[in-house]
């Protein structure tokens, strides 16, 4: 059972950090929670430690100062000092009001600096750093609570049952980033999914296409010979909403073509069509 | 509910009954919606406005800073008074997201991305002047501490200039740190529901893999704070070594104790009145009215109006302690501002600065959109007047009258400021288009104690 992870998805933050203190006091073993902004509280309820990145910054700010202090008495003082307007020059503490403007903007940039950095090391973010949510929604609007150690899964499933809880995924091995909008997430290499034409009449509306994809490379987009306005489409459910005159008739069309990409992908992975005539077979009535 | 609670007397920040993912479909619609005609018209615009300032820009360079108006006795103009009105201009963005945020201030959330944005543009177009103005913009360099062995002394530590150097490069860095850490977790949003395999690359480089784990964030709130607490002082040390470079002179004009807060004042008023104007506009081009609503801009007029005040106070304290003096040199300057050849540029100044934010005391007036943005603009160009009293009149009537002059500006000169607009312009257009423009994950978290919708219910379950 060890390879296996549970995902205990939630829609709301106070439905989570419910589920999270739930959970805890029932004994399971939380790994992580993604959640698509800061919850008040989670970290409480996780008793994840307090983080040392503002005494980290503190520190950082400390050597900043000795720095600009040393660098500023090197250069003013001891390497090349100069008559200045009748400055006293050849003392660094009589000198010191002149100096403070750029030891305080030296102290300040290294305590940021340094301090953002540690921070992307300690959390491991990095440009081609690859994501590690689990669910994309996770950026959206669900919260995910991942389990991957647990003895007995019926208990856990119980335990999680008793909470507010949107779905559940029981996933085998490591998790798999899923691509949003898609209409069919298996593992078959092609992807449908709906997207606008990016021209737009000049009424305002645009045609709406399938994208079919294959693998990384290949891409091509059909026109469905649906024209709408943007802000009637759902992107998350790939309907027209009901403020749309007609979207009764509309999203009849779109039942029709969706069931026929479901069947059009089938095909595609028995060998009967291929992947540039998988347009003909969805589109064609 | 009860964690969420929010005294009802405070107006809702986020209205339309917003969802979660309704907010997360909102922010990401400009990005992933195409460019409208306006959008490409106006980006023309700057963009030939741009490429018409590095032509003045390469003039300037190649045939040397007599292109420009000044002459002996005014040896700083134009560039001086781009400088600093982009400096000052480029304040409101980390006093939006530091200050407001050490506050507690909720309303920051609609508007500090922009404001941000706005800031790091801003002080870009800054950083421009004086590296033109050295003349021999390659040698740009030597203004950091580097050993003499390259042919000249070590760099000043006494020099206002210097620490200007000092000052501006860390404002630009950690307030473009500041930025990017806020940004991460809202490309991420964008990343994880891109469709197109290019938009999704582009995505994941720039949001760095943010994967929004709980420890992740405990971190993120904490570096926020931290660089907040870390921007304020910051934010208020730049505008006031800038100002520096005036007071530390001995010009009568220049000369006074009262410049930093002053300059200060007057940098947060012109970056507010910056923002209003990008954001008016902004908020209905990109349909964010749910976002950056009305008392938004309310009470950003509030903040333009207290501190158009300030500096109207500074300018009477000015005069008050000219005349207070007995120095003969430091009344005559004023005199010469207020009545001399120049008195239309400092009552352009007073006009705009110190009585037209006046009206903002009117209810009326300051929830009146067209109103905001016509003042928003006047503001901006009565500060930029304030550099240009403030930089030229102090400057042209020299101790010996046979050193008086007037400045007037050459066609390089309006040509190189008008390409930083249109440079700017670009920028903040381009950003407009592929950065989310509201901060979403930040907004997320009001959501519950300040979205109209929320706020209703509690009100109804109060009764």
């Amino acid at each position: 059972m060890s390879n296996k992870h549970v995902h205990a998805i939630y829609d709301d933050d106070d439905k989570l950090l419910s589920a999270v203190k739930h959970l805890r006091s029932s004994g399971v073993s939380i790994k992580d929670v993604f959640t698509p902004f800061p919850v008040h509280g989670l970290d409480h309820a996780l008793d994840l430690k307090p983080t040392r990145i503002a005494i980290a910054a503190f520190i950082y700010g400390c050597i900043g100062l000795t720095t600009a202090i040393l660098m500023i008495n090197y250069i003013m003082i001891v390497d090349w000092p100069q008559n200045i307007g009748g400055k006293p020059s050849f003392s660094f503490m009589e000198n010191l009001p002149a100096f403070v403007p750029v030891i305080f903007e030296l102290t300040v940039f290294f305590a940021g600096h340094l301090m953002v950095i540690t921070f992307y090391m300690r959390s491991s973010l990095w440009p081609f750093k690859k994501a590690e949510n689990p669910i994309p929604e996770t950026t959206d609007d669900k919260f995910l609570i991942q389990i991957t150690s647990f003895k007995d899964q019926k208990k856990l499933m119980s335990i999680i049952k008793q909470t507010d809880y949107h779905n559940i995924d029981i996933i085998e091995h490591q998790p798999v980033v899923a691509e949003p909008n898609k209409l069919v997430n298996e593992s078959s290499q092609v992807s449908v999914g709906f997207v606008f034409h990016s021209r737009k009449y000049s009424d305002g509306s645009s045609n709406l296409r399938i994208q079919f994809t294959k693998g990384r490379g290949s891409q091509y987009a059909k026109n469905t010979g649906i024209r709408i306005f943007r802000k009637y489409w759902s992107s998350s459910k790939n309907v027209v909403s009901t403020k749309h005159p007609e979207h009764e008739k509309i999203n009849k069309q779109l039942e029709n073509i969706k069931s026929k990409i479901i069947t059009g992908k089938e095909k595609f992975k028995s060998g009967v069509i291929s992947f540039d005539r998988l347009h003909n077979y969805i589109l064609d009535n | 509910m009860g964690s969420h609670y929010e005294a009802p007397i405070r107006k809702p920040l986020v209205t339309g009954n917003k969802s979660y993912h309704q907010i997360t479909v909102d922010v990401a619609r400009p990005i992933e919606g195409s460019a409208n005609k306006q959008w490409w018209i106006v980006f023309g615009i700057s963009l030939t406005l741009f490429m018409w300032g590095i032509g003045c820009i390469i003039y300037t360079v190649s045939t040397g800073i007599g292109t420009w108006g000044l002459n002996k006795t005014v040896g700083w103009a134009w560039d001086i008074t781009n400088f600093v009105w982009w400096v000052g201009i480029g304040h409101a963005g980390t006093l939006i997201s530091a200050v407001l945020l050490l506050f507690r201030q909720k309303w920051r959330m609609g508007i500090n991305r922009s404001a941000e944005a706005m800031t790091i543009f801003s002080v870009i177009q800054a950083g421009l002047f004086p590296v033109i103005h050295m003349g021999r913009p390659w040698l740009a360099y030597w203004i950091v501490p580097i050993p003499n062995t390259f042919g000249s002394l070590w760099v000043n530590f006494n020099s206002p200039l210097l620490w200007d150097v000092f000052a501006i490069s860390t404002y630009l860095t950690v307030s473009l740190v500041f930025w990017w850490t806020g940004l991460l977790p809202d490309f991420a949003m964008i990343r994880d529901r891109a469709v197109k395999p290019f938009q999704k690359k582009i995505y994941s480089l720039v949001s760095f893999g943010w994967s929004g784990r709980a420890k992740d964030w405990q971190r993120f709130e904490e570096v926020s704070l931290v660089l907040a607490g870390l921007a304020t002082p910051l934010v208020l040390s730049v505008h006031t070594i800038v100002s520096f470079d005036f007071a530390t002179s001995v010009i009568p004009g220049w000369h006074t104790t009262i410049f930093p807060p002053y300059f200060v004042a007057g940098a947060i008023f012109s970056g507010f009145a910056m923002v209003q104007t990008l954001l008016i506009v902004m908020r209905k081009v990109c349909n964010l009215e749910d976002y950056i609503t009305l008392q938004h801009i309310e009470l950003m007029n509030i903040v333009i109006m207290i501190t158009g005040s300030i500096v109207g106070c500074a300018y009477i304290t000015e005069l008050f302690i000219a005349w207070y003096s007995g120095v003969e040199y430091e009344q005559y300057a004023f005199l010469n501002r207020a009545t001399g050849p120049y008195w239309w540029a400092y009552w352009a100044m007073m006009t705009c600065n110190v009585f037209s934010p006046q009206f903002m005391w009117f209810k009326k007036l300051r929830t009146s959109i067209t109103f905001s943005f016509v003042i928003s603009i006047v503001v901006n160009i009565g500060m930029w007047f304030e550099r240009f009293v403030i930089i030229v009149t102090s400057l042209h009537r020299d101790y010996l009258p046979s050193s008086w002059t007037m400045f007037s500006p050459t066609f390089v000169d309006i040509g190189i400021f008008l390409g930083t607009i249109g440079f700017f312009f670009v920028l903040f257009l381009l950003y407009s288009r592929t950065f989310p423009v509201i901060a979403q994950a930040e907004v997320k978290t009001i959501l519950k104690s300040s979205g109209d919708n929320y706020k209703k219910m509690r009100d109804n379950h109060v009764k």
